[in-house]
């Protein structure tokens, strides 16, 4: 894997001249390389191996392809591979496209080495590398993509460095860097440092996956960087969050641990009850968050904050029906984040805003584009018989059948309440009137679309045959020596009954061609002007409205965010936060680095006096 | 062999600056490769020096003179490679100047400056005994003065005059109590014969060796100058400042720290941690308010020069000297030399001081903003640069020793450096400038110079080997 790192550098240079001459070529290239990473990983789908790459001096970075990594692996690539395919045509206007493809082509790297690594030094080398070419990626957006990018940074090298803490404090305790190392002595090591250790680490996934409440980063990130960004941000890089958990909650501790009652409850051993409920608040957080938005990106990155919460819900809670659940979700979350912020993207190809006040209509327009957003938000919400609704299926099984009331009643939370937040894009920007300035508007290049079918079909297709979704995942329980939950081709086996998506996608499908059958032989439809269906002729000057205008998007959810006005918001903490720092630096410069000569003299006065007097007493 | 005597390093230069007025009356081209022919004779000199060199610390006394009565040069190949570094970025800073800032008022007094300061650098480094120290500290330091006066920089000029003047004065005070004392100039012999002083006159004497140096160190509390400094100098001259002279004068701390107090005086290393930490936090604070670049780069050198000293002080609080955090620090301190001059330089080429007027230069200027990227991120410490590997042990040691405080304060200074520089790199690709001025052309040759010190740090990012050994497993031994 290394080599695959070497050329990895070596093709980002070569990406970069090509895209130097010609947008799409670069993109075409990166495609290959990442789509050529996709059909490694399944050829050696059941294949492992370890390898070492010595650096001199006692040091070494140790990479890693087996069971426990395959499905982040291939998530990586994956992802790369779609959003590449996209960028052939979406990148045109960038400024400094060819910048942009090197950097991506950088980040495919440093997902190889996070997610391949196989000891912590090479974790945090590739998380390290990840993290600033991330930070110029974000940078590179539309107005105060900026100021979101430094905010992102920021958190990042707070996690960055919770993490090296606990790095070193393992390698003081076992001698070594390695994964091997840190779980042959896990036991061994006192219980302070280790409980130290997994805070630090668990504290630095949630800094990174988004979890409420660290979470205030995501949304300007993700809403102010470069729309073909987006997607790699939220489909992407925020699994780390989620892969990192995953080691730390589940891969480290059951290797160790014996295999006795692997399907016992674990909620009520309290940190993990905690650390659920954290997840919990972040699905209700993200959701009511998302319900508030107005500008179509910002609204999924809460969408990412609330999904973040159900994997990190499922994995704290540790039963072998949730932990499959919580797996299977981040497949899930990547197919969902794609579909739709992919859309959006599309949309802001052809009409240059993401801010849905401003649009509606384009269903007429756009119709590919509207398909792939609605499989999304169907996904999104977990509604039969799409993919999303096998892993919240599963995830809710596991709480309801251990007897967690609050928790399954979080969940149920998201679900709902996602409901509202999805399906305000959908009205506001491809259902409604149509505004004038956008009535030209066409329909993506065919590279995009490509793209959105691609995760479109995979969507619909795993959730009808979940078996694929779901044996990657089976077999890390297997591999980590949990007992794993029982599928069958289309069927999910949980301890209470059983699902069938084949059974139900057929019911789906059934009766959707029945409605089909009915409403093309029996129904007529009239068709009327637009402006009737909304106001019969009426004009509404209190909600400044025009003649031609009826489609009210503005202040969609007005009176549900009246509601919540006056709760407390973490992003507003830390800006205040930020600001009395800033204060206290000016503070710091103006005392101790005044311009002035009898300024100087007292200082130095002062401090030999104190350190002599420290002597003294 | 002559070429195996380190006070070449020294005297050639020092010779050489002389010469240059003498022969600048007949041959006006004398002035510009006299201080180029130093300086590249200090580099090759420094690079057969090490290759000579053993891990453990010779001792060359000047003139045959035995130590108790004469000057003893120190050389290692620790010791070595932090001249090398030195070495290197004055000869780079001076090709810089050579190449593109001869219009600096008098033609005659930058080469003269540039030449004596390097001179006073390697003795400063290599100096066994105070008094001597106390002489090169007071070349350097007016030759110093010579290069902060640029254009208009009188004031910042004079302030840093009286700190320094200060500062000597305090040392000067110093040496002639210890020589009074114990009878030794020399380093290693005074410090064995402190034992035999009372504890009250050890605590004051080795204050104000502390104060003293911290002047020219860019430590609190006489570092006031540095700034204003930094900001009027050229790019040549903020070079110095900050990779030749802070270099060699944290090094002379570490050495009076090591070599003089190094038997079981606790409690300097121990005020000395507090200062460095303090003097970490409060340069990062301060520089994180800065739009004005070099001021910028000027604070963080401050805070990189509390952060050295602290780690060194930290290494000798036991009473014995903690192999891995010592190397680590100076491990640290090489980087840092290195990434400080390609930032400046590359800052010097742009001509723009401040983060607003840099807007999108980094586009216009593609391998300047290149190079300017790489010295930043090795600042920063991200991988691939030579900066990730010093921050990495230092963690490591720090870690491993317990000293948990102090690794907190390092990881929130060095989050808050990461905001600041990575701010500025935002400005520098992505920016928009309010300035319509468009940027000077850079020839290729100085272009090479930028792509030599940033391939070093490439390369001692991704290979960290033979620095890392080199560094590593010094004792001073035969001397302490």
């Amino acid at each position: 894997m290394s080599t695959l790192i070497f050329i990895g550098l070596a093709a980002s240079l070569l990406i970069y001249a090509a895209a130097r001459l010609s947008r799409p070529l670069g993109a075409l290239l990166l495609m290959l390389l990442s789509g050529a990473g996709v059909a490694a990983l399944i050829l050696s789908w059941g294949k492992g191996f370890t390898e070492t790459l010595p650096l001199g001096n006692g040091l070494e970075l140790t990479f890693s392809l087996s069971t426990f990594n395959w499905p982040f692996l291939l998530l990586g690539a994956f992802v790369l591979f779609i959003v590449s395919l996209f960028a052939v045509n979406a990148l045109k206007e960038m400024e400094q496209g060819a910048s942009f493809l090197a950097l991506l082509t950088l980040i495919g790297v440093s997902v190889l080495g996070v997610f391949g690594a196989y000891d912590f030094l090479t974790l945090f080398i590739f998380f390290e590398l990840m993290t600033w070419t991330s930070f110029f990626l974000v940078s590179m957006g539309k107005t105060g993509a900026k100021k979101a990018a430094l905010i992102y940074a920021f958190m990042s090298m707070i996690a960055a460095y919770l993490m090296i803490s606990a790095i070193m404090m393992i390698a003081k305790y076992t001698g070594s860097f390695s994964y091997s190392d840190f779980m042959g002595m896990y036991e061994a090591m006192p219980s302070g440092i280790r409980t130290t250790v997994i805070i630090f680490f668990l504290a630095a996934a949630l800094i990174k996956g988004g979890i409420y409440p660290v979470h205030f980063w995501l949304r300007s990130a993700h809403g102010d960087a470069p729309h073909v960004f987006s997607p790699v941000l939220s489909g992407l890089l925020v699994k780390y969050g989620y892969y990192s958990a995953y080691l730390f909650l589940l891969f480290f501790p059951v290797m160790v641990a014996t295999k006795a009652g692997i399907t016992q409850v674990t909620s009520t051993n309290g940190p993990n009850f905690i650390l659920a409920f954290i997840g919990g608040l972040s699905i209700m957080a993200g959701t009511v968050a998302a319900i508030l938005q107005s500008d179509a990106k910002k609204l999924v990155a809460f969408s990412s904050v609330s999904h973040g919460g159900y994997v990190i819900l499922a994995l704290a809670y540790g039963t072998n029906m949730a932990v499959a659940g919580g797996l299977a979700h981040i497949w899930v979350h990547v197919l969902t984040a794609l579909g739709m912020f992919l859309s959006m993207a599309a949309v802001a190809y052809r009409t240059g805003t993401t801010d849905m006040d401003e649009m509606g209509g384009l269903i007429k327009n756009m119709p590919v584009t509207f398909t792939v957003y609605l499989i999304a938000i169907i996904s999104v919400a977990g509604i039969p018989p799409l993919a999303g609704f096998v892993s919240k299926w599963m995830i809710i099984q596991a709480l309801a059948a251990n007897g967690s009331y609050i928790l399954a009643f979080m969940a149920f939370f998201g679900s709902i309440g996602s409901f509202m937040y999805v399906f305000r894009p959908l009205a506001t920007i491809f259902l409604g009137q149509r505004p004038h300035k956008f009535k030209d508007v066409k329909e993506v290049p065919f590279f995009m679309q490509l793209s959105m079918l691609v995760v479109t079909l995979l969507t619909i297709l795993l959730g009808i045959m979940p078996y694929y979704l779901l044996k990657p995942f089976t077999r890390i329980q297997e591999f980590i020596g949990m007992e794993p939950v029982r599928i069958g081709f289309s069927t999910v086996y949980s301890a209470l009954t059983q699902l069938d998506m084949m059974l139900v996608f057929l019911v789906f499908g059934g009766s959707f061609l029945l409605a089909l059958f009915i409403f093309l032989l029996f129904a007529k439809p009239t068709k009327v002007e637009q402006h009737e269906v909304y106001t019969s002729g009426e004009i509404a000057p209190e909600i400044s409205t025009t003649p031609e205008i009826y489609h009210f998007s503005k202040g969609y959810y007005r009176s549900f965010g009246r509601l919540f006005s006056r709760w407390p918001s973490v992003e507003a903490w830390y800006h205040k936060g930020a600001s009395y720092i800033s204060q206290f630096f000016e503070i710091i410069e103006q005392s101790l680095f005044k311009q002035s000569i009898n300024g100087f003299i007292w200082l130095a006065v002062l401090v030999m006096a104190v350190l002599m007097a420290v002597r003294w007493f | 062999m002559i070429m195996q005597n380190p006070v070449l390093l020294i005297a050639v230069p020092l010779l050489l600056a002389f010469l240059i007025p003498v022969f600048s009356s007949f041959f006006k081209g004398a002035v510009r490769f006299i201080p180029v022919l130093a300086g590249g004779f200090n580099v090759i000199a420094t690079a057969l020096l090490i290759s000579r060199a053993s891990g453990s610390v010779t001792v060359t006394e000047i003139g045959g003179w035995a130590s108790a009565y004469g000057i003893s040069l120190l050389f290692s190949s620790q010791i070595g490679y932090v001249i090398l570094a030195v070495n290197l970025t004055a000869l780079l800073a001076i090709f810089y100047y050579t190449l593109n800032e001869r219009d600096l008022g008098s033609p005659l007094a930058y080469p003269i400056a540039f030449t004596l300061a390097l001179s006073g650098a390697n003795g400063m480094i290599m100096t066994g005994d105070l008094f001597n120290l106390f002489v090169f500290m007071e070349m350097t330091a007016i030759a110093g003065y010579i290069i902060a006066v640029h254009k208009k920089g009188y004031l910042g000029t004079f302030r840093f005059v009286v700190l320094s003047s200060v500062g000597s004065a305090l040392f000067l005070m110093a040496t002639a109590a210890l020589y009074n004392a114990t009878g030794f100039l020399n380093m290693t012999l005074a410090g064995k014969s402190l034992g035999a002083l009372a504890a009250p006159f050890i605590s004051i004497i080795s204050v104000l060796f502390i104060m003293a140096l911290s002047s020219e160190a860019e430590l609190l509390p006489l570092n006031g100058w540095v700034a204003p400094v930094y900001k009027e100098s050229s790019g040549a001259g903020s070079v110095f400042f900050a990779s030749v002279f802070s270099g060699a004068a944290l090094f002379a701390v570490i050495k009076v720290m090591l070599i003089v107090f190094g038997n079981n005086y606790a409690y300097v290393h121990q005020g000395l941690l507090v200062l460095g930490l303090v003097t970490l936090a409060a340069g990062e604070a301060a520089a994180f308010k800065q739009s004005n670049l070099k001021k910028m780069v000027a604070y963080s050198s401050i805070a990189q020069s509390g952060l050295i000293i602290a780690a060194v002080a930290a290494a000798m609080r036991s009473g014995v000297l903690h192999n891995g955090l010592f190397s680590a620090a100076l491990f640290q301190l090489i980087n840092n030399i290195l990434a400080k001059a390609l930032v400046l330089l590359g800052i010097a080429l742009l001509g723009l001081a401040t983060l607003k007027e840099i807007g999108g230069a980094g586009t216009r200027k593609k391998w300047l903003g290149v190079f300017i990227s790489a010295g930043v991120l090795s600042l920063i410490g991200m991988p691939g640069f030579a900066g990730f590997w010093s921050k990495l042990f230092l963690v490591r040691e720090l870690v491993g020793s317990g000293m948990f405080v102090f690794t907190l304060v390092f990881l929130l200074a060095a989050l808050f450096e990461a905001y600041y520089y990575l701010r500025f790199l935002q400005s520098l690709f992505l920016g928009k400038s309010t300035t319509a001025a468009s940027l000077p052309k850079t020839s290729w040759v100085t272009t090479i110079l930028l792509f030599v010190l940033a391939a070093l740090i490439i390369l001692i990012g991704f290979a960290p080997d033979v620095i890392i050994r080199a560094i590593s497993g010094l004792s001073l031994g035969g001397v302490l």
